[in-house]
């Protein structure tokens, strides 16, 4: 779906194996991106039943910009153990 | 009222009307056919129908600057919808989302109000509306004109 996604798969399989993440998991999660970055969120179906009534985010699971050098940045949050760890 | 296209570039360019960060940052006014817009979108849940032309993203964006409610964006062939929400949320459900499908529309995208990098993250909401659309992507904008395309999952 997100080419950035393709594109960078390589880097963030290599991120979460050094990191003891899921890669499985975070190709599940829900993807949105910009230029330079993508944001992996966990979308639960079993919630947004009021549509665009409300609209509290989803939990931000990692963050990846593509720094000036072409390096990927990867930014966790308090969600990412929980939805991408090895072990949840 | 007729709501040209023309209006919107060249004063763009030469002032910044118009322009969401512009509009946000220094008080930059609307553009004249934002000022035409949202003289029609009065309130919470005001629905107007447009030209294609007569609207993009960008403007909601503004019109988000200016007044710091969301706002949506329906396209159906050479049409637009505009549904103006609050600064929370647009009254959008999923049965009314089946129904605009049913009707041919496409969700182009909607606004979200603020300037942080977080403005722009979906809700599950979002993600439920666009499975009610034949279509697999729509975009945020943030009050500064920035955006993110999200996708379902597959």
């Amino acid at each position: 779906m997100c080419k950035l996604f393709d594109n960078w798969s390589k880097q963030i399989k290599d991120y979460c194996e050094k990191n003891d993440y899921d890669f499985e998991k975070v190709k599940k999660m829900s993807q949105s991106w910009g230029k330079d970055v993508l944001v992996l969120q966990f979308h639960d179906p079993e919630k947004g039943a009021r549509g665009l009534l409300d609209e509290t985010p989803s939990p931000v699971v990692l963050l990846i910009k593509k720094e000036g050098d072409g390096q990927l940045l990867f930014e966790t949050t308090e969600n990412t153990s929980k939805y991408i760890g090895k072990v949840s | 009222m007729s709501i040209h296209s023309i209006d919107s570039p060249i004063e763009q360019r030469n002032t910044g009307k118009g322009n969401p960060n512009a509009v946000l940052t220094f008080g930059i006014d609307l553009n004249n056919r934002q000022k035409q817009l949202l003289a029609l979108l009065t309130e919470f849940d005001s629905r107007i129908t447009v030209p294609k032309k007569a609207v993009n993203m960008t403007d909601l964006s503004a019109l988000t600057a200016y007044t710091g409610d969301e706002f949506a964006l329906f396209t159906k062939g050479n049409e637009r919808l505009i549904i103006r929400g609050n600064a929370v949320s647009v009254n959008i459900d999923i049965e009314q989302a089946k129904q605009m499908s049913k009707q041919g529309y496409r969700w182009s995208g909607h606004t979200h109000p603020g300037v942080d990098f977080n403005c722009l993250f979906s809700s599950d909401g979002d993600r439920t509306i666009l499975k009610q659309f034949d279509q697999s992507t729509s975009v945020i904008y943030n009050s500064k004109g920035q955006f993110l395309t999200f996708a379902l999952e597959e």
